[in-house]
């Protein structure tokens, strides 16, 4: 592809890229310029999956991918309580990447086989643990066994 | 024609004092030639259980997670606790 100097101001002009995409390092190559996507992976990852208080009895995950572009993550996962035992609060699942200093409200979803409830998913600071609630606060181990939590979060690292 | 499939851990990083995150990378090649890479990643912490990890990875989790960092790390847990409802 042939390279023209533009001159400072200008817009350079829409730039055809070749059939094998943009490639990043597969290692970052981070960047202190706020203009520069410095880079880009995606892949699957495994969750650890535990509850607020208590114990689970019985867990397992599905579907669980990412992508990461620049300084944001993407996750998606869905996660099945087949067993509740006696765990209560939150129910918390370890992310690819831990998050930055700031409190997010990384992640929102679904229960999709029991009672259909909204949920919600907070990141403190510095971790990378979500910590899933119903739309209203209360606990998701509520639902019973056999619920199912259909979880997509999106966070900055 | 002979495909190749290399596993191996190319990552792993210390963030926040205590998460440790690790990717594992599955490049496959054929006749010496890339092929395709995919990426899995996992994030453990002071509570994990790493028996099951490379040496490499344990040895990383067991220099970072000193008795202060485990100290810290449970009075995390227990403020995230208090606030996860």
């Amino acid at each position: 592809m042939a390279l023209t100097q533009v001159p400072s101001g200008m817009i350079a002009p829409a730039q055809t890229l070749s059939v094998n995409g943009v490639t990043f390092p597969a290692t970052q190559s981070a960047s202190a310029d706020a203009n520069t996507l410095d880079d880009y992976e995606e892949g699957t990852w495994t969750p650890t999956i535990s509850s607020g208080s208590g114990t689970i009895t019985t867990s397992s995950f599905s579907g669980a991918k990412y992508t990461k572009i620049g300084n944001v993550v993407e996750a998606t996962v869905n996660i099945t309580i087949t067993t509740v035992g006696t765990a209560g609060g939150s129910c918390n699942f370890t992310l690819p990447f831990t998050g930055t200093n700031t409190v997010q409200i990384a992640g929102y979803g679904m229960e999709v086989n029991t009672n259909g409830a909204m949920l919600k998913g907070n990141l403190q600071a510095n971790s990378a643990t979500e910590q899933i609630t119903s739309y209203n606060n209360t606990s998701p181990f509520s639902f019973g066994n056999g619920s199912v939590f259909v979880m997509t979060s999106v966070y900055q690292i | 024609m002979a495909l190749t499939e290399k596993i191996e851990i190319d990552q792993i990083e210390i963030v926040a004092n205590w998460n440790i995150q690790v990717r594992q990378a599955t490049v496959i090649e054929r006749d010496g030639q890339f092929v395709s890479r995919t990426f899995h990643r996992w994030v453990l912490q002071p509570d994990s259980d790493i028996s099951g990890q490379e040496q490499k990875v344990k040895d990383i989790c067991n220099a970072a997670w000193t008795p202060a960092v485990k100290v810290a790390y449970e009075a995390f847990k227990a403020e995230q606790a208090a606030r996860q409802l």
